[in-house]
């Protein structure tokens, strides 16, 4: 016992940063990954920690095997409606690099957001009514699914479209995707309040 | 009984004492001892102790056993902050509740700091208490969402191993994945 107290009172005398980084690197792999697949649906935040270190990046990229977008209409090109503070809305440009990064995915799901207008007054997809994902492998075991039409989005309730690719198999050789187009028919005019941003939860 | 409040040392170190750990709930409930890595005893009612999948294994096995449980990788600080949610956790088994149960998670984890999550971490997984370990990943998560990659670098104390040019082509692949971070 008198050793441990010893052991302790080291210990105090190490600055509590300090202390926090070595916890921190205690951290098995394992754990650390297990911190991410909470993240599955803010690619945002996950992004973000594949800057954080060159290991991460791999645990990011090659680990991550589900992931859930939410996207908004793009009322100009390159262009997504500000986030609200619950989620992040992706832009279709920034599609086709987190497809080539994330390496293993076996499925995506795409949500799209109501925003700005909880209640169609007016809604802001009305005219939304179909989209088009196009996923093609980088081989001849081509994973291809077009004309994905998710139906009339004008009442949207947290509209869903979800492929699992390969059936949720994972592609062998090298599994790759990247998306040619994810197209959003909208003829209407981008939302006056889009400034505003979203704060509902989608 | 042995307890964390009898060690002065170890009191001044531990910020929020488990004063928890020395309150008898019920005098005839079966104690089961257990010894954390720094050698510091733990006496808890059995039916706290059995959430713990790693010490139920070991009663399983041996299931008269009197002995003090060994638990070489759970240091005394955040075994005690785990036991104080498995004893909450508890309570709920009895009366199910889910929207009681996930206030009450939500207020577990309000209340710790960064380094009391991240020290409870490797303690939930080697006690194979997969609730809790799943409430503190979801806390880490969201204490990093939308952080900007310093922050959850110094947060996880992980130093930055790419060049800058490397960072560089990084940020711009997926420039609007680091646009409008939270302030640190």
């Amino acid at each position: 016992m008198k050793r441990a107290q010893q052991s302790q009172n080291q210990e105090l005398t190490v600055r509590r940063s300090t202390r926090l980084t070595d916890k921190f690197q205690k951290l098995s792999d394992e754990l650390t990954t297990k911190i991410f697949s909470k993240l599955e649906d803010d690619p945002k935040t996950l992004i973000r920690c594949s800057t954080v270190s060159k290991k991460w990046a791999s645990f990011v990229f090659k680990k991550t095997a589900h992931l859930s977008f939410i996207f908004s209409c793009t009322p100009e090109k390159n262009r997504s409606f500000p986030n609200s503070k619950l989620h992040s809305h992706i832009s279709s440009s920034a599609i086709p690099a987190i497809m080539n990064a994330f390496s293993n995915l076996e499925s995506i799901e795409i949500k799209l957001c109501r925003c700005p207008s909880r209640t169609p007054q007016p809604p802001c997809c009305q005219n939304i009514t179909k989209m088009n994902v196009v996923w093609t492998g980088d081989d001849s075991q081509a994973d291809t699914c077009l004309g994905f039409d998710v139906g009339l989005l004008s009442t949207i309730q947290g509209t869903k479209l979800s492929h699992a690719l390969s059936e949720g198999k994972k592609l062998a050789n090298p599994p790759k995707f990247f998306c040619n187009g994810l197209l959003l028919d909208n003829d209407r005019p981008p939302p006056e309040n889009i400034e505003k941003g979203c704060d509902y939860e989608c | 009984m042995s307890s964390s409040a009898e060690n002065p040392t170890l009191t001044a170190e531990i910020t929020k004492p488990s004063t928890e750990i020395a309150t008898e709930t019920a005098q005839s409930a079966k104690k089961i001892t257990l010894k954390t890595s720094d050698d510091q005893i733990f006496e808890v009612e059995e039916s706290v102790a059995m959430e713990f999948a790693t010490v139920k294994s070991f009663f399983e096995d041996a299931p008269s056993s009197t002995d003090t449980v060994p638990l070489p990788n759970v240091p005394a600080k955040p075994f005690s902050q785990v036991i104080e949610f498995c004893k909450e956790q508890i309570k709920f088994k009895a009366n199910p509740d889910e929207t009681e149960k996930k206030r009450s998670n939500s207020e577990f984890v309000k209340e710790k700091t960064n380094e009391d999550l991240v020290e409870m971490i490797p303690v939930a997984n080697y006690l194979e208490i997969k609730d809790l370990l799943d409430v503190l990943n979801q806390a880490v998560a969201d204490r990093i969402q939308n952080r900007s990659v310093e922050y959850v670098r110094s947060f996880f104390g992980i130093d930055n191993d790419f060049t800058s040019e490397e960072e560089a082509l990084l940020r711009e692949e997926h420039a609007w994945a680091f646009e409008d971070v939270d302030e640190d």
